[in-house]
């Protein structure tokens, strides 16, 4: 039996409606058994387990909607089948959540990489930005300076000459001078 | 002065033509940076709430079997377990946009103040090149100076090359956060077409799933080799059986440097395996991005597979709940349905009776020409009309057996010529016949039996009739609002348990779309980072805008109030 057949067979089971007698539905319950049976044989993939459930489900709700005394027995049969299966396949889930974490290290490792390269880069460049603004500061005042400069102006003089000597330090920050 | 001036004009130039170019290549990604934040914020989300609906099952002991409750607590603690590396996934996804994002603001921020030292540093050179009192020191000084600092900050710039490091981590990071692809050259018209095609599918999940389980098992069964070894086994019942103190501490020294000796052997052994199992997994070239997108349609796997169980066990434990409550109200139905037949056979009647007093005016009443035309027409609308009664009271006998059965014994006393002293007016004669009448589905057959009972007998049977079908609607009455009330009283239980099974599957549909959305924005997140390749790469602008799109989605989820 395939799982299609199995699928319109309890699709079409309907005690109030008159389309079936309990004997159906005792059927049907048998046929899951056969069929249940060569599906674990069987190498079934996700979406074959998925419509067994859903197969399930369907029955379950039949049996529920039936709500005959007598079909007791299978109701409690479909219900721990049903909880069974889920629990098979939350644990297939873990398991391949697991399986795959296997791959997780080497490709955090190298992504690590480069957020080390990046991190790093993006440092020295703040370090970098840094000095530019000491340099424009310094050159700022030491252009104030210039612009206010007179010969005779001594005081002037001296600190033109700070200023070039803190500048010139800011410079060889940048580009360091060889003969210094 | 002359290299004053010369400096004046050129450094500036040249400094500014360069800062522009190297910032021009780092694209602005804040918020290509906030989007794939906000997007590993809602599916940490989804692993959490993925993990509240197993936990939830592990505490919902009416609901399971035992055993069904101990394997949703041993699965929800191991879903703890094996998550934790996709968390870890997440965190980095978040690192790695955030340096980028550092990286290309730091850019934009060196190449905006270094543009501040280019303008300072020109009105200085301008102001210099006026001096003509300057201490010669001085005079000479800047421009030697000022050229260091411009070349320097070219110079500090082209050494950070931060447009190529931009570029080289964005390069560098693609494969791993996207994946690998197969490019592939073919002429097209005489122009050569590259075409990459993603390596990692569906089918590369089971391969490595395939080559981790492999692993997992190699390791198990190194574990147990050693277990069950003999002289492992041996030293532990030694160690068991030993009753000299000073004896048993040798052992179990021994045992500990056995231990060890193993493990360190295991470690040697899974170092070795594991650069082979990576290597085995980098040939399926799945990225970060592919694997988060498995384990988000495995988590959607889950999630649906315990709600629907949660449901139709919850169902199926409350059904004389929901079974009694649809049943009253099935069974309301039906009665209402009912009573409008009989209310339409009451109708019926009425017009019949009218009819029939206009017939009686007409052949009283009617011009002789006229006469038999309007007294025709009457007479065929009134064999109609029964023909419509008949078949309404076949309609309330399928609805009501019990109905049929009083109808027919009430019938059936008038059904006899009259008694003596009794009015010819109070019976039905021929009217058992019409009720049970077989062939009357062929209008002819019915029309004979029709004609053949008499308009007083008609009447009268059809008043019977109606009276039996009063009463029995008084009783579906009584019945029913005994019903009634019954579902009055048990509202609470139903709203309660309604609303349970209203929550129950709100939640799991909210889990699914955000599990859904997430698996979406995870797919767009990729085909944004491929875009950023782009742009750094081609210098093509960079778009956000589905992704921003598909991170709302999520949020609408989370957050429908605030995504509106």
């Amino acid at each position: 039996m395939t799982i299609d057949e199995l699928k319109d067979e309890v699709e079409g089971l309907n005690l109030d409606g008159g389309t079936s007698r309990a004997s159906d539905y005792v059927k049907a319950y048998n046929h899951f058994i056969d069929f249940l049976e060569q599906f674990t044989n069987g190498q079934p993939s996700n979406a074959d387990e998925d419509e067994l459930k859903d197969t399930l489900i369907k029955f379950r709700q039949k049996l529920l909607a039936a709500d005959l005394g007598e079909f007791a027995r299978m109701e409690i049969w479909a219900k721990r089948l049903h909880e069974a299966l889920v629990l098979q396949g939350i644990g297939e889930v873990i398991r391949a959540i697991e399986s795959r974490n296997v791959a997780v290290p080497q490709l955090l490792d190298n992504l690590g990489q480069e957020i080390e390269k990046g991190n790093a880069d993006a440092a020295l460049l703040t370090q970098i930005k840094d000095a530019i603004e000491k340099g424009t500061k310094t050159i700022d005042e030491l252009k104030t300076l210039v612009d206010a400069l007179t010969a005779t102006d001594a005081d002037v003089k001296s600190r033109i000459r700070a200023l070039i000597t803190a500048a010139r330090n800011i410079s060889n920050t940048f580009m360091p001078d060889k003969d210094a | 002065m002359s290299k004053i001036r010369l400096f004046s004009k050129l450094v500036p130039i040249f400094l500014i033509v360069s800062i522009f170019f190297t910032a021009c290549d780092v694209p602005d990604i804040s918020e290509f940076t906030t989007q794939s934040v906000e997007m590993t914020r809602g599916i940490r989300q989804g692993v959490k709430d993925t993990g509240d609906v197993l936990k939830t099952a592990a505490a919902n002991d009416g609901l399971f079997e035992p055993a069904t409750i101990k394997g949703f607590q041993k699965y929800s603690k191991e879903y703890d377990t094996v998550m934790k590396p996709t968390l870890e996934t997440l965190d980095s996804l978040d690192s790695y946009v955030e340096a980028l994002n550092a990286l290309a603001r730091a850019n934009k921020k060196s190449a905006e103040n270094s543009k501040a030292l280019v303008g300072a540093f020109n009105n200085l050179v301008s102001s210099a090149s006026k001096l003509v009192i300057a201490p010669q020191a001085a005079a000479f000084e800047i421009p030697d100076m000022a050229l260091k600092i411009g070349t320097g900050t070219i110079a500090a710039i082209e050494n950070f090359r931060t447009a190529k490091s931009f570029k080289n981590r964005v390069n560098a990071a693609a494969e791993v956060v996207e994946g690998r692809y197969d490019k592939t050259e073919e002429l097209v018209g005489g122009k050569k077409v590259v075409t990459y095609t993603k390596i990692c599918t569906d089918g590369e999940k089971e391969g490595i799933e395939k080559i981790g389980k492999q692993y997992a098992k190699d390791l198990a069964d190194k574990i147990k080799v050693f277990e069950e070894g003999d002289e492992y086994k041996e030293l532990l019942e030694q160690y068991k059986s030993e009753k000299d103190p000073k004896k048993k501490e040798e052992q179990k020294k021994k045992i500990g440097s056995k231990e060890k000796s193993f493990r360190d052997s295991l470690k040697e052994f899974s170092d070795k395996t594991e650069k082979d199992v990576q290597n085995e997994i980098n040939k399926h070239g799945c990225g970060v991005i592919d694997l988060l997108t498995f384990t988000m349609q495995d988590l959607r796997r889950i999630n649906q597979d315990v709600s629907k169980l949660t449901e139709i066990n919850f169902v199926s434990k409350n059904r004389t709940t929901f079974g009694l409550y649809q049943g009253i109200d099935t069974y309301y139905e039906r009665v209402q349905n009912e009573i409008k037949h009989i209310l339409r056979f009451k109708t019926l009647l009425k017009d019949i009776r009218e009819l029939n007093v206009e017939l009686s005016k007409a052949e009283a009443e009617a011009e002789p020409k006229a006469e038999q035309k309007e007294i025709d027409s009457l007479k065929k609308k009134i064999l109609n009309l029964k023909n419509t009664v008949w078949r309404r009271l076949n309609d309330i006998y399928n609805l009501d057996g019990q109905a049929q059965t009083a109808i027919l014994a009430k019938v059936t006393e008038c059904d006899a010529p009259a008694k003596e002293g009794q009015s010819s007016a109070t019976t039905c004669i021929g009217m058992t016949k019409y009720l049970t009448c077989p062939g009357c589905a062929d209008d002819k057959i019915f029309d004979d039996l029709v004609k053949a009972i008499g308009p007083k007998e008609f009447s009268f049977g059809s008043g019977v009739i109606e009276t039996a079908l009063n009463n029995r609607a008084l009783e579906l009455f009584a019945e029913n609002r005994g019903y009634l009330t019954e579902k009055e009283r048990m509202q609470p239980d139903y709203e309660r348990s309604n609303g349970e099974l209203d929550k129950m599957r709100q939640n799991q549909k909210k889990l699914d779309k955000l599990l859904t959305s997430s698996i979406a924005a995870l797919k767009t997140w990729s085909a944004t980072h491929a875009n950023l390749r782009e742009t750094v790469n081609t210098k093509k602008p960079l778009s956000v805008a589905v992704l921003v799109a598909k991170v709302k989605d999520i949020w609408a989820v989370l957050e429908p109030a605030e995504a509106k």
